[in-house]
């Protein structure tokens, strides 16, 4: 294990044994201690992980179903689960400074970062995974999307799409930044007092 | 010039000046925690004081070293902060510039201005 990481593993074990597990009871004690070590993790590394997450998701699918039929359901609640992984990045962040703003910057931090490598894995699952030479559906969007696009080189339509994915990251960062003012929002109002906590 | 602290920088340095707890007398990790809590009167995540502690001592105005685990502590080592003395000029900079700040300030009465 980490040389920095073990004291503070040992402080957390032994605030959980002592004090938490006896007051709140096994389970609440066990949030009590996944909260803790969460608040150790930067926002940029939750973003990080995320990213690879869904990323990884995305190519894995891609390898195993080439031709996916998304439905809206299923888009909804990615999506609807990725905002609120932003909220509880940003909320985290929050309740380690006490500050608002940190919450936002935390919440569009970690959508940036995230939406970042979920883009590169789309990337890769669109142009690696995906066998372009063979009959394959995408192959036919991407070239109906050239088509469309009345551009003169192959080039320009790259560009565009790399503009466009830059557009879906700060778009998304600014929805981070709207999750984590929410989350941190909320943390920041229910202050406890440490005599409520144990 | 002086630098700037935040309240958690001035309530961890603090805590190790003058602990107000028993637990807070021994200045490791937790200590310093329940220390910090005890004075802002409200929860403070681990990751706030770790973060905070691994501030000041980039900074020079803290110094650890590792000391024995325990077995309730898995043996994990514990980790004892000390202020030095660029902690100590920040708290005293951190003083004289609130006291500045407020001299010749009376506030009237809390809901009645």
């Amino acid at each position: 294990m980490n040389r920095r990481l073990d004291p503070i593993i040992g402080d957390l074990l032994e605030e959980y044994r002592e004090v938490v597990l006896p007051v709140r009871g096994r389970v609440r004690a066990m949030l009590w201690f996944a909260r803790q070590l969460a608040s150790l993790v930067p926002p940029w590394r939750w973003g990080l992980a995320l990213g690879a997450l869904v990323g990884a998701q995305n190519i894995l699918d891609s390898y195993l179903w080439p031709l996916p039929h998304d439905n809206a359901a299923g888009v909804l609640a990615l999506w609807t689960s990725v905002l609120v992984a932003w909220g509880a990045i940003g909320t985290s962040a929050a309740s380690r400074s006490r500050r608002l703003r940190d919450g936002i910057l935390g919440g569009a931090f970690a959508a940036a970062v995230s939406m970042g490598i979920m883009g590169a894995a789309n990337f890769v699952r669109v142009y690696i995974v995906l066998d372009l030479a063979t009959h394959h559906t995408t192959l036919g969007q991407f070239a109906g999307g050239f088509m469309a696009s009345h551009g003169d080189a192959l080039s320009g339509f790259f560009q565009q799409e790399a503009i466009d994915w830059l557009q879906g990251v700060l778009g998304a960062a600014g929805l981070g930044a709207c999750a984590g003012a929410i989350g941190g929002g909320l943390t920041l109002r229910r202050a406890r007092p440490t005599s409520a906590r144990t | 010039m002086a630098e700037h602290l935040g309240m958690l920088e001035q309530a961890v340095l603090l805590a190790l000046v003058r602990p107000q707890t028993e637990l807070g007398k021994e200045g490791y990790g937790r200590a310093i925690l329940k220390e910090v809590e005890h004075r802002l009167n409200r929860e403070v995540t681990a990751g706030a004081v770790y973060a905070t502690l691994d501030r000041l001592e980039a900074k020079g105005m803290v110094s650890s070293q590792l000391g024995p685990g325990t077995p309730v502590r898995g043996g994990r080592p514990k980790r004892h902060y000390r202020i030095e003395a660029k902690g100590l000029r920040a708290l005293h900079a951190v003083r004289d510039a609130t006291a500045r700040l407020w001299d010749g300030i009376r506030l009237p009465v809390k809901g009645t201005a």
